[in-house]
């Protein structure tokens, strides 16, 4: 579905609003809504639909959306689900823009719901409507003001956009929202998704210029790609954080746990955000700590991180932190220290952490900031206060907020721990769009969400070039696949999957199939010896378990007497399993082993694997993984961040490896499975790899297509 | 005159009859089936022992013959006591034999898996063939041999075992021959054959899931609760997969099955998902577990038919597993044309009804 021109802004900004469903009765969902929106100082024209009623809360109701006699651009529908259908349609004939639907009984429920669901959809699509949910709590607009939804919204306004799948969770974010300083632009609950789904206000909300950073709660994504996709433009402009529900860790090692068996779960979820430049956290309050410094602070131009404390417990613990989640604490210039021992007392300590020890009042910290602010090895700013019996945590409060100002460029986010005696400094942040947190660890998370984003945002720019593939046959690896599939094979044979790879560019050892000890032979002598004999059934993935792998055959006899003994074998260790014939192979001079692999993760396509070979994958889980299509940057950064790498770049006086080469796979197999989409999954299993500028070569080969 | 033959031998023999009865029905003859003696595998409700095969065969051919005319004597436990109505039992196959050929062009009987079976009583198959004045043909199993050269001793064993009674056996069809075997049963087996006076009236070459029960069968044979999509029951399962590992692992498994029946546990939502998104035939819920809503929506969308059993999930396997080595009716009808494609191609039909 493409967005069209107007890009929500009858949705968001509507000139007027029905509310069909409106209800007289205080407690009634439909009552709550048209009140919000009446209360939330809406300033367009508000009708009410009911047939049942002629005032509610002192405007004019009408029987139906026909009735009305001026144009309708949004709909709240809150009537019950068996009476949307007609509801959708009359919107329909009246020409409204947008619906949001917040009945349930739709697909949720099941059964018969999911078929009211299909034909709400059909209606929508046949008006040109476009529906928030079913099923949904509804929409906010702040700045509108516009609150189409059945909670309240909250008094404080700012640029944090929030999108969640949960609508329940909603209700009880906005409720606390004031409390910590957190200032909405737009809140979306998505519901059912049946129509317009988190890309759509992705995308939207990425051009939104009220909206600073753009947080999202799903669980579930409906297309992976197209998210990945607008993702990647929404993150050069502004932040994207998600807090995705149901991923699980133990999915991720099971995962790993298999040679070129890469799955989707954690590990797709984490390569496709990693290509879109989104931050993802796994807690609420991370989600909504970072939300909060995004929305005032400024990015920082590094990770290097000063700290300003009264407590040297609290620096210490703040500098553990920054340090074990991938942040630096910043290496004070020579300038600043000077000043410093000549500005604080002698107990104090001049490196960072900054401690300007437990008697330091206002003006101590206000020397120690505005030093470190200035200075150019520092990125960032964390300042802990304590209260303790000089402390003046109000006046510490504007000189934080007077110094923020004057520095701008840099973030500054302030950790302020204790109770009654930090309550009124607290609020006074809150209200000057400081970020204020009541634990480091909190702070530091934010301040590695800024971090990040700066680090993304570069990340999704580099990636962005894609290069281009010509020298492929997609028509042979079609006609192979389409073979298989008229056999109701889904798994490859070898000799077929070493003929795709090798369509796409890729070397592969010279194998071909034999339906018998003649043909073996004759094969054998084509390639010449030694050769190496395989089983050919799709039913056995791990052909050597079942003594179906004969190598280094070096004549007539021995391809014969290998043929036999692999037949005999498989029959007795796979009785059931079919059998196409037999594969010869040219043994290949050895190579380094690495593996190359691909699967397609259902919600995001296909990503890419890339290990050492051998056992090692196995024993050091020593792999990378991507999300389809790789850019060069991309495929260097994969072999680069293995430890393989260093293998491969010569160790210990070994000649350098064809890391070239490697790369060459690793694109050519994206632009493969790109190309390909029926490719489930395939393995290079082992990919020998030789000298430097001697290439490398596809020895087996796996493919199991849908 | 009606033409008899008396198919005996090795495994496949039902799914073969079914197809040459089809082929011979298509042809515009008029066909009946017979197997004298069975083994009692199935109970039917009015709690009369009978042979799957003889109801698979009757019903996907609307045979509208008795059972107990296609299958007159269904062997329980023991055999010995037969020994003293032997007269009788002679009677009985006679009398069925003579109800089922009457009106018929061409009768095709289905001998028991062992061949010496009921030799102890004095009604051995030879006199059986002699009793329908039948022209017998042996089914060879070249797939389940280790030296497939082994069919000529078999072939020649039993050809002196019909000797002996006074009978003999016209010919052989050589069935299921894995293509790494092809060349040498062409080259030297067949030869071989014929030059003990015996016809070759076909090679078939092996393949596999000739046969497969539908997820009706499955239904029937589980006994099993269908919660959603019942219209689709007509899948067939070619493949059992048990999922039991972490969803990113069992999907590789999932992936590489065709025509999979995916067996896991009802309260294995996230693994059902990931089931679900390979399009399996169907989704098999053990231990009684009922599944999340989700499941069913999900399984709604994709159109597979989601069964809950109340077996663990070893016994399930072992059931269905049980299902697959059975010849249904459905099995026999889905896979129709396959089958019918094969006694086309390779077998010399015409030759098995000419004299």
């Amino acid at each position: 579905m493409q967005i069209k021109e107007d890009n929500m802004k009858y949705l968001f900004k509507p000139r007027s609003v029905a509310v069909i469903g409106a209800s007289r009765e205080p407690g009634k969902v439909g009552h709550a809504i048209l009140k919000n929106i009446v209360e939330g100082g809406y300033k367009g024209k508000v009708y009410p639909i009911n047939p049942n009623a002629d005032k509610i809360l002192g405007l004019s109701v009408y029987k139906t959306v026909s009735d009305v006699p001026e144009d309708i651009d949004l709909a709240i529908v809150v009537v019950p689900a068996q009476a949307v259908l007609d509801v959708m349609e009359e919107c329909g004939k009246k020409g409204v823009k947008y619906a949001v639907v917040i009945s349930a009984g739709f697909k949720e429920v099941g059964g018969e719901g999911i078929e009211r669901e299909k034909k709400l959809i059909e209606i929508a699509k046949k008006y040109g409507i476009r529906v928030v949910g079913p099923n949904c709590l509804g929409i906010m607009d702040l700045h509108t003001p516009l609150n189409a939804t059945f909670a309240l919204m909250p008094r404080t306004r700012g640029g944090i956009a929030f999108v969640s799948q949960s609508g329940a969770l909603l209700s009880a974010i906005l409720d606390w929202a004031p409390k910590v300083g957190i200032g909405f632009s737009k809140i979306v609950s998505l519901g059912n998704k049946a129509d317009l789904n988190e890309v759509d206000f992705l995308a939207h909300l990425g051009e939104d210029p009220e909206t600073k950073v753009i947080l999202l709660y799903l669980e579930s994504i409906v297309d992976g790609r197209r998210f990945v996709e607008i993702g990647s433009t929404v993150t050069r402009k502004k932040p994207v954080i998600l807090l995705k529900g149901g991923v699980t860790e133990a999915g991720a090692k099971a995962a790993l746990s298999h040679t070129g068996a890469m799955a989707g779960g954690v590990t797709a979820l984490k390569a496709a955000l990693r290509k879109a430049g989104i931050i993802q956290v796994t807690t609420l309050s991370e989600l909504f700590d970072m939300a909060i410094a995004f929305n005032s602070q400024p990015i920082p131009m590094g990770n290097r991180i000063g700290v300003v404390t009264n407590a040297g417990g609290g620096g210490v613990i703040a500098s553990d932190l920054l340090v074990s989640k991938g942040l630096r604490l910043a290496e004070l210039s020579k300038h600043t220290i000077d000043y410093l021992r000549s500005a604080l007392p002698p107990v104090a300590s001049i490196y960072n952490p900054v401690d300007v020890i437990g008697d330091a009042k206002a003006d101590r910290y206000r020397t120690a900031i505005e030093a470190l602010l200035r200075d150019q090895n520092v990125d960032g700013l964390l300042v802990i206060l304590t209260p303790q019996a000089v402390t003046e945590p109000e006046e510490t409060a504007k000189v934080i907020i007077q110094l923020s100002r004057e520095y701008s460029s840099k973030p500054l986010l302030a950790i302020f721990i204790g109770g009654e005696k930090v309550e009124k400094a607290t609020k006074m942040l809150i209200e000057n769009n400081i970020p204020v947190y009541e634990m480091p660890e909190r702070a530091v998370v934010a301040m590695l969400g800024l971090a990040s984003y700066r680090e993304f945002r570069e990340y999704v720019t580099k990636v962005a070039e894609h290069m281009e593939i010509f020298d492929v046959d997609k028509e042979r690896v079609l006609e192979i696949i389409e073979e298989a599939r008229k056999q109701g094979r889904k798994v490859l044979l070898e000799h077929e999957a070493k003929e795709v790879v090798k369509s796409y560019g890729i070397s592969v050892a010279p194998t071909k199939l034999a339906i018998n000890e003649d043909e073996a032979i004759e094969i054998a002598r084509r390639f010449g010896y030694p050769v190496v004999l395989k089983i050919a059934s799709p039913d056995i993935t791990h052909k050597s378990d079942v003594g179906g792998v004969i190598m280094n055959l070096k004549s007539d006899e021995e391809v014969a007497e290998a043929f036999r003994t692999i037949i005999s074998n498989v029959r007795r260790y796979a009785p059931t399993a079919s059998v196409y014939g037999i594969v010869v192979q040219k043994m290949v001079p050895k190579g380094r082993e690495v593996i190359v692999g691909a699967t397609k993760d259902t919600t995001f396509g296909h990503i890419i694997m890339f290990g050492l070979g051998g056992i090692y994958t196995e024993l050091f889980k020593d792999v990378s993984f991507r999300l389809t299509p790789l850019t060069l940057y991309e495929a260097r950064e994969m072999v680069a961040e293995t430890k393989a790498y260093m293998l491969l770049r010569g160790f210990r006086g070994e000649p350098p490896a064809d890391i070239n080469s490697i790369i060459n796979v690793l694109l050519r197999v994206s632009k493969l499975v790109t190309d390909i989409p029926q490719i489930a999954e395939m393995d290079i299993n082992p990919l020998f790899v030789y000298e430097e500028g001697v290439g490398a070569a596809a020895v087996d080969v796996k493919i199991v297509v849908e | 005159m009606v033409k008899t033959i008396f198919i005996v031998g090795e495994k496949g023999k039902t799914v073969l009859i079914y197809g040459l009865l089809k082929k011979f029905l298509n042809e515009g003859m008029k066909v009946g089936y017979f197997k004298p003696i069975s083994k009692a595998r199935y109970r039917l409700p009015s709690m009369v022992y009978v042979d799957p095969d003889v109801l698979a065969i009757k019903q996907a051919l609307n045979l509208e013959d008795k059972l107990e005319d296609m299958n007159p004597i269904t062997i329980t436990r023991n055999i010995l006591e037969f020994k003293n109505s032997v007269d009788l039992l002679k009677k009985q196959v006679e009398e069925a034999y003579n109800r089922i050929a009457s009106g018929r062009d061409i009768v095709l009987v289905e001998s028991y898996p062992n061949l010496e079976v009921m030799t102890s009583i004095g009604l051995p198959a030879p006199q059986l063939a002699k009793m329908f004045n039948a022209k017998t043909v042996f089914i060879l199993n070249a797939k389940d041999r280790d030296v497939i050269d082994e069919m000529i001793d078999r072939i020649i064993l039993h050809n002196c075992y019909f000797e002996h009674y006074g009978a003999k056996i016209d010919g052989v069809i050589v069935n299921n021959v894995p293509i790494y075997y092809s060349e040498r049963v062409e080259d030297i087996i067949v030869p071989e054959i014929e030059k003990l006076g015996l016809k070759v009236y076909g090679v078939i070459r092996e393949r596999v899931r000739l046969l497969a029960p539908t997820v009706n069968d499955v239904v029937e044979a589980l006994n099993a609760e269908v919660l959603e999509n019942k219209d689709k029951l007509n899948n067939i399962v070619e493949d059992i997969v048990v999922g039991a590992m972490a969803p990113a692992a069992a999907l590789r498994w999932f992936r590489r099955a065709v025509n999979a029946a995916i067996v896991t546990g009802g309260d294995r939502t996230d693994l059902i998902m990931t089931a679900l998104e390979t399009r399996p035939s169907v989704v098999i819920l053990t231990g009684g577990l009922y599944p999340d809503i989700g499941v069913l929506i999900k399984a709604r969308e994709v159109g597979t038919p989601i069964l809950l059993v109340p077996y663990d999930t070893y016994t399930t396997v072992e059931k269905l597993k049980e299902v697959q080595s059975i010849v249904t009716p459905s099995s026999l009808k889905v896979k129709e044309t396959d089958i019918l494609e094969t006694i086309e191609k390779e077998i010399k039909w015409r030759e098995l009804v000419q004299q």
